[in-house]
């Protein structure tokens, strides 16, 4: 119950999603931190559809933009996850 | 003196936007309908037309070069470009510098999509690689959770309410009114605005722009009386998508714009920026410098409802729909259309100097890039 959050191997950047070349000190070799939580920025429902979606800070910097799976609200610690490569937050 | 010509733009056209084209409409006879009226417009024989530049999402597998065999035009100048919101400033500042190098003499500029149902959501879902890999399968189903979540942000941090946006949302529909060429125009009321079905909070149905088909074009020429370019500037992949997107690249070309210009935001008779969402024009003008005290809601009550600023005077996208990538050319026509005082009812008076921006491309969150132009009248 993790999402992998890549990481410039050289200078410790974390970016989300993943890059080629890193935007500090433009190494070329990333390797991947799995995070297991992060706080809730911001989220909204497309009405269409009831997806829930949401912006989540991990630890490490980026934001992401995540599915939420359940109640969890703008300023919610939530866990993290990946469906494939999407990443899911689930209130904890 | 420099023997140098100076490029102007010399004619523009718009084919009218439609929510429900005919069914032989195609993205390619929309542009080559915007070629036709663009040559009536400038008064010029297709045999003067050296130069051709295209933006368009639909277009492919076709390019340029396609479009310049079926509708006749010989070309020393040939250039495509996707990027939506910025394509059309973009594309002009390509054909200036082309014509004041003297690699074309006179060039058309054309912009312009249509959708069918399968082809926009395609286009939705495969935006660009991230879009398919890391939204598509959310899913978000394009990009206006992204942007309710901006305008979120942007009305904690700057105390707006939903009728902040719906003023400028009402002032532009009233342009509209006075254009017979937009496609929404009948009036709107506050009310109506806020009473619009939600469509992801806080963003409601008149705060997001339809999906149109249509085209813009323009005409930039080295020779003949024309609107003028003062100043031009585009800045890309501006913050690598690190900030939380209310503040565009316009932020950081806003001052070499005006210095190059040499007038202020105050000196500007019309401005056109694009707006994809109120949230997101509103961003632009600020950026832009034209609300110097930062209160985005007094500026909105007082100078766009009350005084009636010229802001997005067609009506703007929000009451025309979005034709794909004529989006990043529809300011730069109404500005011309002002500017060359053909604007009829709604035109402004001793229209001068206009701004235009454009603004697009959702990286991953949000547009990542920007341009704006400040343009004279003949």
């Amino acid at each position: 119950m993790s999402l992998p959050i890549p990481v410039c191997a050289a200078c410790g950047e974390a970016a989300f999603p993943e890059l080629f070349v890193c935007p500090s000190c433009a190494g070329t070799t990333w390797r991947y931190e799995p995070v297991e939580h992060g706080m809730l920025e911001g989220s909204t429902v497309n009405a269409r559809d009831g997806v829930h979606v949401g912006l989540v800070r991990v630890p490490l910097g980026p934001l992401v933009v995540a599915r939420v799976e359940g109640a969890a609200q703008a300023g919610d610690e939530v866990a993290l996850d990946a469906d494939g490569l999407v990443p899911v937050a689930r209130p904890i | 003196m420099s023997g140098a010509p100076e490029a102007r733009i010399v004619g523009a056209a718009e084919v009218p936007y439609t929510r429900h084209p005919a069914d032989d409409v195609s993205t390619e006879s929309l542009l080559a309908d915007a070629f036709v009226r663009v040559l009536a417009d400038a008064g010029i024989e297709r045999s003067a037309v050296d130069g051709l530049g295209v933006a368009s999402f639909m277009l492919p597998p076709d390019r340029a070069i396609d479009l310049a065999w079926k509708i006749g035009v010989r070309a020393r100048w040939l250039m495509d470009d996707g990027n939506g919101g910025v394509s059309g400033i973009q594309l002009l500042q390509h054909a200036a510098r082309a014509i004041e190098s003297g690699d074309a003499s006179t060039i058309v500029l054309l912009s312009g999509d249509h959708f069918d149902e399968g082809g926009f959501r395609q286009m939705v879902d495969r935006y660009n690689l991230v879009t398919e890999k890391y939204l598509a399968k959310i899913p978000t189903g394009g990009p206006n959770p992204l942007f309710a979540m901006i305008t979120r942000k942007q009305m904690d941090e700057r105390g707006l309410t939903r009728e902040d946006y719906g003023r400028l949302v009402v002032a532009q529909r009233r342009w509209a009114s006075l254009n017979p060429g937009a496609v929404y125009r009948s009036p709107l009321t506050l009310q109506e605005y806020l009473d619009a079905p939600a469509v992801a909070e806080p963003l409601h149905r008149l705060d997001c722009v339809p999906v149109v088909s249509g085209a813009d074009a323009l005409v930039v020429s080295g020779s003949g009386d024309g609107v003028k370019i003062r100043a031009l500037r585009s800045l890309y992949n501006y913050d690598g998508q690190r900030g939380d997107g209310l503040r565009t690249g316009i932020a950081e070309i806003a001052d070499d714009l005006w210095r190059d210009a040499g007038v202020g935001p105050g000196d500007v008779d019309v401005i056109s920026v694009y707006d994809d969402y109120p949230a997101m024009a509103i961003a632009q003008l600020d950026d832009l410098g034209l609300v110097p005290d930062g209160d985005i809601a007094a500026f909105l009550r007082h100078r766009v409802e009350g005084e009636r600023l010229p802001v997005n005077t067609s009506g703007g996208q929000l009451s025309a729909g979005q034709a794909g990538c004529a989006g990043g050319m529809i300011g730069l026509v109404e500005a011309f259309t002002q500017l060359t005082g053909r604007a009829g009812d709604r035109q402004v008076e001793h229209a001068r100097l206009a701004v235009v921006t454009g603004y697009g491309m959702v990286l991953y969150r949000y547009g990542g890039c920007a341009n704006a132009v400040v343009l004279e009248g003949p």
